[in-house]
């Protein structure tokens, strides 16, 4: 069994045994849901709707119904596609990164964090479909045969290296997430008493039987699984950034951006991450398997990619004096004190100042603190993306087509009606769903529980 | 080289295009006049104090004047008489009559009987008048400044007739209209200039129940009778007079079947008139100089202008949705008129002097006589300081006289504004009211008081910032003397780049030169369609942005689309004033900064610079479009398939110059654009050209080099068996410019006229260093005035020996 040292703070707290893990995960499964979750979802719902009715609206009239114009092709739409995929990568990484490096504390946290992942990439996905003038035809950047000569895709364009990068993306979490809730959802059906949820925990268990060979199985899928989609942390927001790198736009055209964008995804990710935990571990009494010691190591995440990206930030200003390009230095200046500069310096405060505080230990390790700046960083991140599209394209190269953006009510609608969507899907999730991965926790209850780290060594006899 | 003096009172189309312009009060212009008569010793009793900007403009003016006797023209855009004399003394001391003015080759298209015409209307508001009126071709209820008066005073008129085209103002008051044919569907004919004879033939057979007006006149004269939609009336009686009058003076034709069809044909005729022998030369009356003194214009605190807009003229074309959404050349301000105004002044009054979609324009009201009118104020720089300008040919159909859809206020999502009657709203005010007749003759500016109103006006305007920050690689100018150096690289620098050469040395090359992709296989195979635009040339009317309107199908929008910055012109003219910090336009002096570079000067020269796509060879919009719907054909085009865009947007973010329109919304059915696009309207729709596809919703466009019309002239070729040769297509924006800025052809046929544009030293092209290699080339602009900072930056440092390049000092 694997011996942890003593003075590792424990991951699991308190004196859980094997078949607490099992309660403390199902019973919100299998009880009826508080009256807070109906409340919540409600809310949640109509804020939803609301969006999918102004996604109709704006299917039936037009992108007119947006505020773009001729100067500003894309501005919320495309922000808030970048800001969702940006949020998805904390889960892959969670899940996927953190397993090839065998940290243990992923355990209680990657469950909610891959959900979150695959329902922000639901969101994030609507944006580029939305956005077309055309969605009828959207189906033309697949490459399939057909009879127009056969007309392939444009292979060169970055647009469509972000269909294949998105659609891989959503695909490889969702089989991810999938294959990992298979022995949870086995632990429900098992437990089920009512015939209808025995039935739908059935079909979703798949046949698991909690044979060795199954287990064989699913520790070799999961970290083939892992590989599969660690590169993709990596390669998604790359091909994300690249839709502004490859073009000639100053403040696009620059190579920081794939580097830059990663950093910024984990980034909002872990802090998108830390808010929803730290509100469901409350909601859910799940303080003991998500604590400060969670809290404090996606804080260290957080201001190590905070840092990048902050990095990134002083460099790029750097390099637009340096270049000796006066588009770039205009497109800089312009950001700082320009019709924007309000934008860029929420940008600045939010996302450089906060995760410097990090660096104080009294700092990451407190809970209320880190929901602030979790939501902080989250806002700042969204300026981010709103800086870079909307900045650079409003005053290009030719200063007769200056411009300004203002979002239009349909902006702001779908904007909030994906936030609404998001946390009608995790909700739901929260519900229906185990909301920590449980079987995976048990596997370090024994060497990182907090009863079994202070108790004297039993030798193998206590070894499960 | 021609040199160009303007004084005026606010930025015009000429003045924008002067080599020297000096602003002045219209009460002033009288002053510059007498100033530059002492410059050549006439004295006379008119005042002739300036400011010191506008006398060292007059003096410089008197200086060339001078030298260049018998070859200059003095001209004054004012109805009035002293102001008149005094430009006649002007000329007649240079020896210009004779010479450069010839006074019996009269042009006949304006002439006016003001006094006559006051006369009349007097006579009918005193109820003096005959029982009959009839009107014809005119609209003095609206354009006459007693319009009002005589609006209401022709109801005592026992019978009165309109023959127009519309029930407009005149004629809605009138108990008889005689719908009259519309100029295109009538034979007409006219003598446009002395000795020039010209016939106008129809080109559609009448499309309603009208009848020519001409016709009218005979049948009431008895000389004919009524026959009907296919009348031949006004035919016939074209073909006598000119059978009678014109064939017998002629000895070119010696049958008149040929004349005839001949005139017809070429539509004017020059007349070999007899030579008449004057007994005496041309000689000044002495005596009008001394009364020129009284009579003049006056002056007062505030002197407002009433200014005819080149799109909207008199208020013809107030319902034409084309010209309501053309930006008008100075402003960029579509569907609106305005006050325009000094910035300064503005800013010391507290009006906004920037504005954008969201941001309108403060308001005030300006009272001439007793005539009040509410309306925004512009900032127009170049504006003479205690001077406004407000355009006329608006507020028509002000009782809801059906004049046209489009001549009324819209509102946000379609239907015209209502007014509480329930008529709809007229665009803008009406200024016809502000001018008086004086003298004898009317007078458009007066004596007049401001003052502001709350409330804030939204803009339409196509432009929002003004000035092209100093960008030496956009818009390029130069002076006659630097010009005439022949120093390419003083006025013309190359944008040079360094490159490692094989001794591992760095060498300035060219940047055209340096290529990261493999080129298209386009230059010296088969046709290379190109596009040279003379910024020397271009004057910024905007016939080149309506003739590609025309020809392509350009939906309108209305005001509030181009208030939200989606006007759908392919082809549009940026106009760009110069700022402190640039001593031409796009070239930076030392003091540049970038925020004072954004505020235009309070004189400042202007430069127009039309764009259209430039078709670049290494497009940017090309690779991002993940569909391939925009692609690169082999004879150097840049396409644009519609059917096969869904509208992701990425090539209008990717092109540097900006010149891709997406169709927000379906322009020929959504309900916003009933009023004001003309693909809604049965008849509206008659003027689509049937060679462009209309685009639906969620496609971008953007200009193609009328590849409709290359495709047809190879065409032609191809019928008669040859190859293509240069004249075979001409662009629609080529063909209807008037100085012949642009132009068009194969740029792979070396005796091209474009391909020998664009190799003069002169042109260059936007953008260069960014490599996307375009098809379009501008042309330095050449100013004939001494500009002796621009003369320091433009220069050459010439290094001796050692193989070096020529270094430039010129500002990138």
């Amino acid at each position: 069994m694997h011996k942890e040292a003593a003075i590792r703070e424990p991951l699991i707290l308190g004196h859980k045994t094997y078949h607490d893990i099992t309660e403390d995960v199902c019973k919100p499964i299998e009880d009826k849901a508080p009256r807070m979750w109906y409340i919540l979802f409600g809310i949640a719902l109509i804020i939803g709707l609301y969006g999918v009715g102004c996604i109709l609206y704006l299917l039936g009239t037009g992108v007119g119904v947006w505020g773009l114009n001729k100067t500003i092709g894309w501005a919320w739409d495309i922000t808030n596609f970048v800001w969702w995929v940006g949020i998805g990568h904390a889960g892959t990484l969670i899940s996927a990164v953190l397993l090839l490096f065998r940290q243990k504390w992923r355990m209680a946290i990657n469950r909610s964090a891959e959900a979150m992942t695959i329902f922000a990439v639901f969101m994030a996905g609507l944006f580029p479909l939305i956005h077309m003038g055309r969605l009828w035809l959207g189906y033309w950047v697949l490459p399939l045969p057909n009879q127009f000569g056969s007309l392939w895709v444009n292979f060169n364009s970055p647009l469509l290296w972000d269909v294949f990068a998105i659609s891989t993306y959503l695909s490889v979490s969702l089989v991810f997430w999938y294959i990992g809730l298979i022995p949870d959802f086995a632990t429900i059906r098992d437990r089920a008493k009512k015939p209808i949820s025995k039935k739908m925990y059935s079909i979703l268990s798949f046949g698991w039987s909690g044979r060795a060979k199954h287990w064989n199985r699913f520790e070799l899928v999961s970290l083939v699984l892992a590989g599969l989609a660690t590169p993709l942390v990596f390669s998604v927001h790359s091909i994300v950034s690249f839709d502004f790198a490859t073009s000639v736009i100053p403040g696009w055209h620059t190579t920081i951006f794939p580097p830059y964008f990663v950093a910024g995804a984990v980034f909002s990710g872990f802090a998108m991450v830390q808010t929803l935990l730290l509100i469901m571990r409350k909601a859910m009494s799940l303080e003991a398997y998500i604590h400060t010691k969670h809290v404090e190591y996606m804080n260290i995440v957080i201001m190590v990619t905070g840092s990048i990206v902050g990095t990134a930030y002083i460099t790029e200003l750097f390099i637009s004096w340096y270049s000796g390009v006066e588009y770039e230095a205009y497109a800089f200046v312009n950001r700082a004190t320009g019709p924007y500069w309000w934008a860029y310096w929420s940008m600045m405060t939010c996302n450089v100042i906060s995760p410097q505080l990090m660096w104080f230990r009294p700092l990451r390790r407190s809970l209320l603190f880190t929901f602030i700046i979790s939501i902080v960083v989250n806002i700042g991140m969204w300026f981010e993306r709103y800086v870079i599209i909307v900045t650079s394209l409003h005053r290009d190269y030719l200063p007769s087509s200056w411009s300004m953006h203002y979002p239009s009510h349909i902006d702001i609608g779908v904007y909030v009606g994906t936030i609404g969507l998001f946390f009608v899907f995790f909700l739901l999730f929260a519900r229906f769903f185990p909301v920590l991965a449980l079987n995976e926790v048990k596997t370090i209850l024994k060497s990182s529980g907090e009863s079994y780290k202070n108790a004297p060594d039993h030798g193998h006899a206590e070894s499960h | 080289m021609s040199k160009h003096f303007q004084f005026e009172s606010m930025m015009s189309v000429s003045g924008s295009n002067a080599d020297y312009r000096g602003m002045v009060k219209p009460s002033e212009e009288a002053n510059v006049l007498s100033y530059i008569l002492k410059g050549l010793e006439v004295s006379t009793n008119v005042p002739n104090a300036l400011s010191k900007e506008v006398a060292a403009i007059a003096d410089e003016a008197i200086k060339d004047l001078k030298a260049h006797k018998g070859e200059s023209i003095v001209i004054s855009g004012s109805n009035n008489k002293s102001v008149q004399i005094l430009v006649n003394k002007i000329n007649s001391v240079l020896g210009n009559y004779g010479k450069t003015m010839d006074l019996k080759n009269s042009v006949n298209m304006f002439k006016s009987e003001d006094d006559k015409m006051n006369k009349f209307v007097d006579a009918v508001i005193g109820g003096k008048a005959s029982g009959l009126l009839i009107f014809m071709g005119t609209n003095p209820v609206y354009t006459h400044p007693k319009g009002k008066a005589l609006g209401e005073a022709m109801a005592k008129i026992k019978t009165s007739v309109a023959i127009s085209t519309h029930a407009d103002e005149t004629a809605s008051r009138c108990s008889y209209i005689c719908p009259d044919n519309h100029a295109l569907e009538s034979w007409t004919d006219h003598n446009p200039k002395m000795n020039h004879y010209a016939v106008g033939q129809p080109t559609i057979r009448p499309l309603f129940n009208t009848s020519s007006s001409l016709e009218s006149m005979l049948v009431w004269a008895n000389k004919a009778d009524r026959s009907g939609k296919d009348s031949k009336v006004a035919y016939d009686y074209i073909k006598k007079t000119w059978e009678t009058n014109g064939f017998p003076s002629q000895t070119k034709y010696a049958d008149f079947h040929t004349y005839w069809n001949m005139a017809v044909h070429n539509s004017c005729v020059e007349m070999d008139m007899p030579v008449v022998e004057d007994a005496a030369p041309m000689t000044f009356n002495v005596a009008a100089l001394s009364g020129a003194s009284s009579g003049l214009p006056k002056g007062g605190a505030l002197e407002v202008i009433m200014y005819q807009k080149s799109a909207i003229g008199t208020g013809l074309y107030t319902a034409n949705p084309w010209l309501q959404e053309m930006p008008d050349p100075l402003t960029k301000v579509t569907w609106d008129n305005y006050i325009t105004m000094n910035p300064s002044e503005m800013k010391e009054m507290g009006f906004a002097t920037t504005f954008d979609q969201e941001n309108g324009l403060n308001m005030a009201s300006v009272k001439v006589g007793s005539t009040e009118v509410t309306l925004p104020v512009y900032p127009l720089p170049g504006q003479a300081p205690k001077t406004v300008g407000i355009a006329l040919g608006y507020g028509r159909g002000a009782n809801g006289e059906n004049i046209g859809k489009a001549a009324f206020q819209t509102k946000e999502y379609g239907g015209n504004v209502q007014l509480e009657n329930g008529n709809p709203a007229p665009i803008g005010a009406n200024v016809y009211p502000f001018v008086s007749l004086e003298n004898g003759t009317y007078s458009y500016s007066a004596v007049g008081g401001l003052t502001p109103v709350d409330g804030v006006y939204p803009i339409a305007a196509t432009q929002i910032h003004h000035t092209v920050m100093g960008r030496h690689s956009i818009v390029r100018e130069t002076t006659l003397d630097i010009y005439g150096k022949g120093e390419k690289e003083a006025y013309n620098p190359t944008h040079m780049l360094l490159k490692l050469d094989a001794e591992g040395n760095h060498v300035p090359t060219p940047v055209g030169e340096f290529d990261l992709w493999d080129a298209h296989p386009v230059e010296n195979i088969g046709h290379r369609w190109g596009m040279t635009v003379d910024l020397s040339s271009c004057i910024g009317c905007g016939n080149c942005l309506i003739a590609c309107q025309s020809e392509n199908n350009v939906p309108v929008v209305g005001k509030d689309e181009v208030r939200r910055g989606r006007e759908m012109h392919w082809l549009r003219i940026d106009r760009y004033f110069a700022s402190d910090d640039e001593t031409a336009v796009g070239t930076r002096n030392e003091n540049f900064a970038f925020d004072t570079a954004e505020v235009a000067a309070v004189n400042p020269k202007v430069v127009h610079m039309p764009m259209m796509c430039h078709h670049c060879n290494h497009a940017p919009c090309e690779t991002v479009c993940p569909v391939a719907a925009t692609t690169h054909s082999n004879e150097g085009l840049n396409q644009m398939t519609y059917n096969r865009c869904i509208g992701t947007r990425y090539c209008a973010n990717n092109c540097p110059y900006k010149v891709r329109r997406f169709n927000w919304f379906n322009y020929p059915s959504y309900k916003k654009f009933t009023e004001i696009n003309p693909a809604q309207d049965d008849l509206g729709r008659m003027v689509l050209n049937p060679d462009v596809t209309v685009r639906t919703r969620g496609v971008m466009e953007k200009c193609s080099f009328c590849v409709q019309r290359i495709q047809a002239g190879k065409l032609t070729a191809k019928k008669e068996g040859r190859p293509v040769v240069d004249g075979d297509f001409a662009s629609a924006c080529a063909d209807a410019c008037p100085t012949n800025a642009i132009t068009v052809g194969d740029w792979n046929d070396l005796t091209s006229m474009i391909r020998k544009s664009a190799d003069d030293s002169r042109s260059y092209q936007a953008l260069e260093e960014v490599g996307v290699k375009p098809n379009v080339w501008f042309k330095v602009k050449v100013r004939n005035e001494h500009n002796a900072e621009l003369a320091k930056i433009q220069t050459v440092a010439h290094h001796g020996g050692h193989g070096e390049e020529k270094e430039t000092e010129s500002h990138h």
